[in-house]
C-alpha cells in the first residue's frame, strides 16, 4: 500500500474524558474486532490499567478503513497515557505519529494535563483534530468547551467534531477527519531503513520485541540489521502489525507501523529511542530520539524475603525494557539488607511499578518513602546530588541545600481558587500567575517544591476542589532551602530507611506526626519499645510503644481446634510479613508512613 | 486413650451481642419452633449412630460426654433426658464417664434439673458470665443475677456436686475493683470448678460493629494482665487450682472434657456447628440447620469442612494444645505417642523460647512460665509451621 493511503495518528485525552471507549468504537467502525472480540477497553491490556481506568503503557494498533472517497486506508491508532507521570509515554508515541485527536470532555472542558501534552503534539508538528467528547450528556456544553479550546490553545476549533463515544456518535466524521487532515507519511521507500523503536517488551520465546515506526526504506525477514546506540546487529526473524494482536507480516515499509522480533536476548539491545538501520547500509544520522528522562523521586525497593534479591533484579530489568522511565541502582540499607534505589516519575509510576512487580513477578516488597533529588553544595566547595535521606552529609559538611522546585499548572472552577491558594500557601509555594479561561474556571500557576507536591498534595487538591482540579507540572529548576534530615530511632538505633529531609520549620511538627505514626503501626513487642525522631544527635519527639502484657486466645471454641490453629497461623504470618530491624518487627507500611502525616 | 462426645445444641432464647457460636434464636421474628428442636435432637441421635457403627469393630469406652451450645437448657427436660439417655444407648459409657451439661440459668428450673440428673448427668456447667447486674445486661444476658442464686441451690439440693461457673472479664466499663467483687461471690458459693475468659471482640458480632463505631474499645493490655494475674491469685489462695490457661478447680475436679482437647485426644462433635477429631482428621458440621439435616436424612455425616491432621501437625497441635496446661507437655507422652523425643523435634524453639523467659523445661515435662501464660500465643506460634 502506498504511503498516500497511510495515516499515523494517537489520542490526546484526559483521565475520564472518553479516550478508551473512543478507541473501541474505531476498532469497531473499522472492523478490526468482531463484536465478540471485544472486551471493553480493549487497548488498555494490563489488569491494572482496566481496574483503575487508565493507561499507563501505549498501545499500537493497525485498522483498515474504506473512506467515502472509495480508496481504502491504512490507520495506526498509537495509544497514550493520560496521567502526568506518564508524559515521557506521551512524547514517544507523538514520535510516531503525524497527528493526533485532541478529546475533550463537553461538560468538563480541558485539563492541565491535556493541555501539556497538546503543547508537546505541536510541538511535534502534529496535525491536531479537536473532538468534544460526551456531547449526550445533559450537562453538555459544547461550544464554551470549544471557545475554551481556542482561547487556551490557540486552535481553530469551527470544525471540531462533536461525538459520544459511548453512544457512538460521530465516529465516521472522526475516521474522515484523520484521512483528510492528517498528513500522509513522507517517508523514502528506496532509502536505507531507518525506524524509530517507540516501545518494547520482552517475549519469553522470541526475545525482546520492538515496536518501530518505519521512517524510511523497508524491513522483512532475514534482514541484518543494527541499533544505532550500540551499534549491534541482528538477524530480523519476524515483522509483523498490531491487529491489536500481533500478526506477522512479509514486509514493513516506510510509513508503517509494527513490531520487529530479532532474537534479541538483551532487553538493553532494544532502547526505546533507538533508531534501526541496515547493517549494511546504515544511515549517517539517528533519529532525534526521545530526551531521557530525569526521574522526579526515588526511593528503596526491598523484598520482604531477602533470597528474593536475584527475582528482584531480574524483573527490574524486565520492566525497564518498556518502561524507559524507570531508572534503578543497587544499594544497601543497614535496616533493610540488599535492595534498589529506583527512580520514578512520580507516586502513581511508583505505585504502577510496585503493582506491576506483584502481579507480573509476584515479588512482594517493601518500598521505603519517596524522596526528590537534593543537590548539597559542601563545605569543600564539591556539589553532590542526595536522592536518599541518609546520604545526606553532616550539618558541618554541608554549605547549602537545594531543593527542586516545580511550575505547577493548575486549572480550576473559579470558586475553588481560595482552597487551591490555601493549600498552595500550606505547601511553600510561591503564587506566580493567574488566567481567566473563562468567567467561572481559572488557571493558576504556582512554583512549589517538589518534595511537598509529591506527598499528599494531589490529594489535598482533589479534595479541596470536590475533584474539579487538574494538575500538571514540570520542573523549574532548584532553590536554596532551610532543610534538616530528621532520623528516626526505634529501640534506640537509628533505622535508615525512615530517615526523612524535611523543611526546618516542619520538622518538629513532622517529627512528631511521624513517632506518632509508627507509634500506631509497629505492635507491641514482649519489651518496651521507643521511638523518637532526631535532627542530629537532638531529639525532636519521643514515644514509646508499651510491652506486650497479654496475648493468649482464652476461648476454647466448643473443641474447634482447627480455628484456633488458623488463628495462631494468621498471627504468625503477620509477623513473617514484618522486617526485622534489630530485635523489632517493622511493617511494612511503617515505611511509608511519612507519606500519610497529616499537616494540619 | 479417652475419647469425648460434644454435643452442640444450636438454640437459645435470644442470641447475645458478643457470641459467635453456632446458635439461632428461639424468640423473635426468626424464632423457631418446638417441632424444630425435637427433629434437631433426632438429627443428632441419627448423626451418633453413623458413627457408632464405625466403632464396632475396635469397641471404644466414651469417657466425656459434653452438651454444649447455644443453650442446651433451652431444650425440655424430657428432651434433654431422652438425648442423654439414648446416647448413653448407642454408645457404651465408661463407668466413671463425665458427663456434663451446660444451661443458662434463666432457662433452668427444678424438674428440667431432675430430668438432666436422670439422664445421668453428673456435671454442671453455668454460664453465669458476671455477678454484676449492669455487665449481665450490657452482655445481653437473659438471666438476672437472682436466678444464678435459685438455680445453684436447686442444683446443690438435687444432689449435683460437680458444678462449674463460667465467668468473662474485661468487660465494658468493668474496672478491677469490679471483678475483684465478681471474684468474691463467685468463690462464695463454691464452685467444684471456674472457667474464666477475657472478653474478645469477634468478627460478625454485635459488639464487633459497635467496637468499629468506636462504641465499644478493647480491654486494655495492662488492665487484662491485672485481672488475669488478680484472679490467679485470689483463686489459689481460696483452695483453687489454676490446671488450665482459663480454667481453675478444686482437686480433683479438672474437667475431663476439656482434657480431651488440651491432650490432642480424639472425639466426635455432634450436631449442628459442632468440631470433631476423628480418626486424624479435624472436622466441623455444616452450620444450617436445613442442611445439617438433610446430609443426616440421606444418611451422610453433615461434616462441612475436613482438615487431615498429619504427623507434623499433630506434634505441633499435641505442643500449643498440651501448653494451655499448666502442667505441660509430659516428654514421655509425646514419645509414646511420636516414636521421637520432643527435643529432637522442637529443640530449638525450646531453648529459644527458654531465653526468652517463657517457657520451663525438666526431665520431665515442658510448661509455660508465669510470663509465658500471659503471652501464650506468641509460644504457641512458635510451634506452627
Amino acid at each position: 500500500m502506498s504511503q498516500q493511503n497511510i495515516r499515523n495518528f494517537c489520542i490526546i485525552a484526559h483521565i475520564d474524558h472518553g479516550k478508551s471507549t473512543l478507541a473501541d468504537r474505531l476498532l469497531e467502525k473499522t472492523g478490526s474486532l468482531s463484536a465478540r472480540e471485544m472486551t471493553a477497553q480493549v487497548l488498555d491490556q494490563m489488569d491494572l490499567e482496566r481496574e483503575r481506568g487508565i493507561t499507563i503503557k501505549l498501545q499500537a494498533v493497525r485498522m483498515e478503513y474504506k473512506s467515502k472517497d472509495g480508496q481504502v486506508y491504512l490507520l495506526n491508532l498509537i495509544d497514550t497515557p493520560g496521567h502526568v507521570d506518564f508524559s515521557y509515554e506521551v512524547s514517544r508515541s507523538l514520535a510516531a505519529c503525524e497527528g493526533a485527536i485532541l478529546v475533550v470532555d463537553a461538560s468538563q472542558g480541558i485539563e492541565a494535563q491535556t493541555l501539556a501534552n497538546v503543547y508537546l503534539a505541536l510541538e511535534n508538528d502534529l496535525e491536531i483534530i479537536p473532538v468534544i467528547n460526551k456531547i449526550d450528556l445533559p450537562s453538555a456544553e459544547p461550544e464554551r468547551v470549544k471557545q475554551e479550546i481556542e482561547d487556551i490553545i490557540g486552535l481553530d476549533c469551527s470544525g471540531a467534531i462533536l461525538t459520544s463515544a459511548k453512544e457512538g456518535i460521530g465516529i465516521e466524521e472522526i475516521l474522515e477527519a484523520v484521512i483528510e487532515k492528517v498528513p500522509p507519511p513522507q517517508g523514502v521507500l528506496e532509502a536505507p531503513l531507518k525506524a524509530l523503536i517507540f516501545d518494547s517488551h520482552f517475549d519469553p520465546y522470541k526475545g525482546a520485541i520492538s515496536y518501530i515506526r518505519i521512517v524510511d526504506g523497508k524491513v522483512s525477514k532475514d534482514m541484518k540489521i543494527k541499533m544505532m546506540s550500540t551499534g549491534k546487529d541482528f538477524e530480523v526473524a519476524e515483522v509483523g502489525v498490531f491487529t491489536p494482536a500481533m500478526r506477522s507480516v512479509e514486509e514493513l515499509s516506510a510509513g508503517m507501523v509494527g513490531y520487529l522480533a530479532a532474537s534479541i536476548k538483551n532487553v538493553k539491545d532494544t532502547r526505546v529511542g533507538d533508531t534501526i538501520t541496515n547493517a549494511d547500509n546504515a544511515v549517517n544520522a539517528p533519529l532525534p530520539g526521545y530526551r531521557t528522562i530525569k526521574p522526579m523521586v526515588y526511593c528503596g525497593l526491598y523484598t520482604i524475603d531477602t533470597s528474593d534479591y536475584e527475582d528482584l533484579r531480574d524483573a527490574l530489568e524486565k520492566l525497564k525494557l518498556n518502561d524507559g522511565s524507570l531508572v534503578y541502582e543497587p544499594e544497601t540499607s543497614v535496616a533493610l539488607g540488599f535492595g534498589f534505589r529506583c527512580g520514578f516519575l512520580g507516586l502513581l509510576h511508583m505505585e504502577i511499578v510496585r503493582e506491576r512487580l506483584l502481579r507480573e513477578y509476584s515479588l512482594e516488597l517493601l518500598i521505603t518513602a519517596p524522596s526528590v533529588v537534593y543537590r548539597v553544595l559542601k563545605t569543600n566547595g564539591e556539589t553532590i546530588e542526595i536522592d536518599n535521606p541518609t546520604k545526606l552529609p553532616t550539618v558541618q559538611e554541608i554549605e547549602t541545600i537545594f531543593e527542586p522546585y516545580i511550575q505547577a499548572t493548575i486549572m480550576v472552577p473559579s470558586e475553588y481558587i481560595g482552597g487551591v491558594m490555601e493549600l498552595s500557601q500550606e505547601k511553600r509555594g510561591a503564587f506566580s500567575n493567574m488566567d481567566y479561561l473563562s468567567p467561572n474556571r481559572v488557571m493558576l500557576k504556582y512554583e512549589l517544591p517538589l518534595s511537598e507536591v509529591i506527598y499528599d498534595f494531589f490529594d489535598q487538591l482533589k479534595s479541596r476542589t470536590r475533584g474539579y482540579a487538574s494538575l500538571d507540572y514540570e520542573l523549574s529548576g532548584y532553590k536554596e532551602a532551610q532543610l534538616v534530615k530528621l532520623d528516626i530511632l526505634v529501640n534506640g538505633e537509628v533505622v535508615d530507611a525512615l530517615s526523612f529531609i524535611v523543611h526546618r520549620d516542619k520538622s518538629y511538627h513532622r517529627g512528631r506526626a511521624m513517632v506518632e505514626k509508627l507509634r500506631s503501626l509497629i505492635p507491641r513487642h514482649m519489651f518496651e519499645v521507643p521511638v523518637q525522631a532526631a535532627i542530629g544527635n537532638k531529639v525532636v519527639a519521643r514515644e514509646s510503644i508499651k510491652a506486650m502484657r497479654k496475648n493468649v486466645i482464652d476461648k476454647c471454641y466448643g473443641g474447634d481446634i482447627t480455628r484456633k490453629r488458623k488463628l495462631l497461623e494468621k498471627q504468625k504470618e503477620g509477623k513473617k510479613r514484618m522486617k526485622m530491624v534489630g530485635s523489632v518487627e517493622i511493617p511494612q507500611e511503617a515505611f511509608m508512613a511519612v507519606l500519610s502525616l497529616d499537616d494540619k | 486413650m479417652s475419647l469425648g462426645i460434644y454435643v452442640h445444641i444450636p438454640f437459645c432464647i435470644r442470641k447475645c451481642p458478643y457470641c459467635d457460636f453456632v446458635s439461632y434464636p428461639l424468640q423473635g421474628e426468626d424464632g423457631l419452633e418446638q417441632k424444630n428442636i425435637e427433629d434437631y435432637v433426632l438429627s443428632v441421635l441419627e448423626e451418633a449412630a453413623i458413627y457408632q457403627r464405625e466403632f464396632s469393630i475396635n469397641r471404644q469406652q466414651i469417657k466425656t460426654l459434653y452438651i454444649g451450645g447455644g443453650t442446651p437448657t433451652c431444650l425440655s427436660g424430657g428432651q434433654l433426658f431422652y438425648l442423654l439417655d439414648s446416647l448413653q444407648h448407642i454408645f457404651e459409657f465408661a463407668e466413671e464417664a463425665e458427663i456434663t451439661v451446660e444451661g443458662n440459668p434463666g432457662t433452668i428450673e427444678r424438674e428440667k434439673l431432675e430430668f438432666i440428673k436422670k439422664g445421668g448427668c453428673n456435671r454442671l456447667s453455668l454460664g453465669v458470665q458476671s455477678f454484676a447486674p449492669e455487665d449481665l445486661s450490657t452482655l445481653g444476658r437473659i438471666h438476672s443475677l437472682q436466678e444464678v442464686y435459685t438455680v445453684y441451690e436447686l442444683a446443690k439440693e438435687i444432689g449435683f456436686t460437680n458444678i462449674s461457673l463460667d465467668l468473662m472479664y474485661g468487660l465494658p466499663g468493668q474496672d478491677i475493683a469490679a471483678w475483684r467483687k465478681i471474684l468474691r461471690q463467685a468463690v462464695e458459693l463454691m464452685p467444684e470448678h471456674l472457667s474464666l475468659y477475657q472478653l474478645n471482640i469477634e468478627k460478625g458480632t454485635p459488639f464487633y460493629l459497635r467496637r468499629e463505631q468506636g462504641l465499644l474499645f478493647d480491654v486494655e493490655q495492662e488492665m487484662a494482665q491485672k485481672m488475669l494475674l488478680e484472679t490467679i491469685e485470689y483463686l489459689t489462695k481460696n483452695g483453687y487450682r489454676h490446671y488450665e490457661i482459663s480454667n481453675f478447680s478444686k482437686v480433683g475436679r479438672e474437667s475431663k472434657h476439656n482434657k480431651v482437647y488440651w491432650q490432642n485426644c480424639e472425639y466426635l462433635g455432634l450436631g449442628a456447628g459442632a468440631s470433631g477429631y476423628w480418626r486424624g482428621v479435624r472436622y466441623s458440621n455444616e452450620h444450617d440447620l436445613a442442611r445439617y439435616r438433610g446430609a443426616l436424612r440421606i444418611g451422610k455425616k453433615p461434616v462441612r469442612e475436613e482438615d487431615p491432621i498429619d504427623r507434623e501437625l499433630s506434634m505441633s497441635e499435641h505442643m500449643f494444645l498440651g501448653l494451655r496446661l499448666l502442667t505441660g507437655v509430659e516428654k514421655e507422652v509425646f514419645y509414646n505417642r511420636f516414636g521421637i523425643a520432643i527435643e529432637s523435634v522442637f529443640g530449638t524453639v525450646i531453648k529459644r523460647l527458654k531465653g526468652e523467659g517463657l517457657l520451663f523445661e525438666n526431665d520431665k515435662q515442658i510448661r509455660l512460665t508465669k510470663k509465658g501464660l500471659f503471652l501464650a500465643n506468641f509460644v504457641f506460634m512458635e510451634f506452627l509451621n
